[in-house]
């Protein structure tokens, strides 16, 4: 059973695994939030799709014997993928590539053999070597790609052949950027170590901004990988995000500016796991970004705590936050390290009451009961703070977990907090969101 | 002009051809479910018995982990949604 607005994902979902003919019952959109009494009507009426009532449906399609069609099996081939496409006009293929879905709605560059064999040019590894795999969402096929076909998506994406050793590091994470889910997903990534300057990424003035062709074309390439190479960003197929989320067009890709770190403060690669001279390259996944300067009496800290604890969004038990160089430095006043600082922030922040309660229904029915301290927690209201860190590993603070949308590290630090330092300087602004770390791969290895 | 095609159509080694309808050999008997409840044992098994052995768990727990991925998503039932990527000719 499943709701109708998902009926093209789950017929191709089941015939991919092998059962086309899969029974289905659907019920009507959306069920989520819908009082009680509604879903129970929806259950006695019709299955919107076949108008059949759908008690009946269930119960034929639980009992009904196989049918000839259903007995039928056998085995698919896939057609052999062609290199170059059919010699045309620049501009009839420009349309070509719109139509088929394979850019992100912007023009792109033509991929010609020339150009590709050029940012070929920029990496030890063999073109039809293996980069990895990446699907939608978990339910869907994972495709494999080699370095050639990331290397045409680099071409389009306006890449010059020196960042394509950092592109090949993205898509060896396997993590698309498009993940398929009814939130609209998006994704980071900070770049850190001597690549940065090689390639002439911008770490200065509007370093998340577009105005530097690194930042920009290596983002932008990981949505076309997310989409050509990777199945993603077929509305109502592969990609359900209901309102689409813009960050997916460059995904948030900027350096580390590591040489505005006050001192004891480490690199991002460096807290995780990686040496000071390696070029790494650390994916992140969340939804949204504030970007925030608040000038207040209180120290700096204090308003970012401030922040954090009322912070919410989709993502809301994971954070990230990126300072411009002169706040990490007022920070460092106080905290010698990210470290530090990221656990002053978990350990002091609460969570919003109304929060707190509505994605703790267990505690809720404690504090209902009057078990303590959920109790006195409650009599405060919903607008007061709870007590509990939403920031903390284990800490009971809201249940959700995200870590089904991409995969975690294994060695996670004591907080879902990552700090990351970047910016020209040019005032005390922060930019906080649910980003959480998704993990890092190496540049050097794509060389 | 000639362009690059940007796309891949799902090609992976040796996994060219793969079952068409896995509803057939499922409805017909339990076995398949009773096969995935005897391995689900045996993984929650052999995980327990990992966790107590460092040497077993380095050695096991991992693949055993990838076990269970692979029910969870078996692959090899994997046959691509259609013949061709979304939005993308047959032949070009």
């Amino acid at each position: 059973m499943i709701t109708m607005r998902f009926q093209e994902l789950v017929t191709t979902i089941s015939y991919k695994k092998g059962i086309p003919n899969m029974r289905i019952t659907y019920t009507p959109h959306p069920i989520t939030d819908r009082p009680a009494e509604l879903c129970r009507q929806y259950v006695a009426g019709n299955d919107p799709i076949t108008r059949q009532p759908m008690l009946e449906e269930i119960y034929a399609s639980l009992t009904r014997p196989p049918s000839e069609e259903d007995r039928k099996a056998g085995f698919l081939k896939r057609d052999p993928r062609p290199r170059l496409l059919p010699p045309d006009t620049p501009d009839k293929l420009m349309e070509y590539f719109h139509a088929q879905g394979f850019t992100d709605g912007s023009p792109v560059i033509l991929p010609t053999e020339q150009k590709v064999k050029e940012m070929l040019k920029a990496t030890s590894r063999k073109p039809d070597e293996w980069v990895g795999q990446m699907r939608p969402s978990p339910p869907h096929e994972a495709w494999y790609y080699t370095v050639e076909m990331v290397a045409v998506n680099a071409v389009m994406a306006g890449a010059k052949p020196e960042y394509f050793p950092t592109i090949l590091a993205i898509a060896s994470k396997g993590l698309t950027s498009m993940f398929s889910s009814t939130s609209s997903f998006a994704r980071m990534v900070v770049v850190n170590g001597p690549v940065v300057k090689e390639i002439g990424m911008n770490t200065g003035i509007g370093a998340m901004g577009p105005v530097s062709r690194a930042n920009s074309s290596i983002g932008r390439c990981w949505t076309l990988i997310s989409k050509n190479l990777g199945g993603s960003g077929k509305p109502g197929e592969t990609y359900l995000g209901s309102q689409g989320n813009p960050l997916n067009y460059g995904n948030l890709c900027f350096p580390e500016t590591e040489d505005g770190l006050p001192p004891g403060w480490n690199p991002l690669h460096v807290q995780k796991g990686f040496n000071k001279n390696d070029s790494v390259v650390s994916l992140f996944s969340g939804w949204s970004i504030n970007d925030i300067a608040w000038y207040s009496p209180l120290p700096i800290y204090d308003v970012i705590r401030g922040w954090l604890e009322h912070f919410f969004s989709y993502g809301t038990t994971q954070a990230t936050l990126i300072l411009d160089p002169i706040v990490a430095a007022d920070v460092a006043t106080k905290y010698p390290s990210k470290e530090a600082f990221a656990k002053y922030l978990a350990d002091n922040t609460g969570t919003p009451g109304w929060l707190y309660w509505s994605q703790n229904t267990a505690a809720l029915k404690q504090a209902q009961s009057g078990v303590e301290p959920y109790a006195t927690w409650l009599k405060q209201g919903q607008g007061a703070v709870v007590p509990v860190s939403r920031y903390n590993r284990g800490g009971g603070g809201v249940s959700r977990n995200p870590s089904f949308m991409a995969p975690r590290s294994t060695d996670e630090p004591a907080n879902s907090i990552n700090i990351v330092v970047t910016g020209g300087g040019t005032n005390t602004f922060w930019s906080g969101g649910d980003f959480g770390y998704a993990g890092s791969g190496s540049v050097d290895q794509w060389r | 002009m000639r362009a690059a095609v940007p796309w891949t159509n799902g090609d992976r080694r040796g996994h060219e051809q793969q079952t068409h309808n896995a509803y057939a050999a499922r409805s017909d008997s339990a076995a398949p479910g009773r096969t995935l409840v005897i391995i689900s044992l045996f993984i929650r098994g052999a995980e327990a018995w990992g966790r107590n052995h460092s040497l077993r768990k380095r050695l096991l727990f991992r693949k055993m982990q990838r076990g269970r991925e692979a029910l969870m998503y078996p692959d090899d039932m994997d046959v691509r949604r259609t013949e061709t990527p979304p939005g993308k000719p047959a032949k070009v």
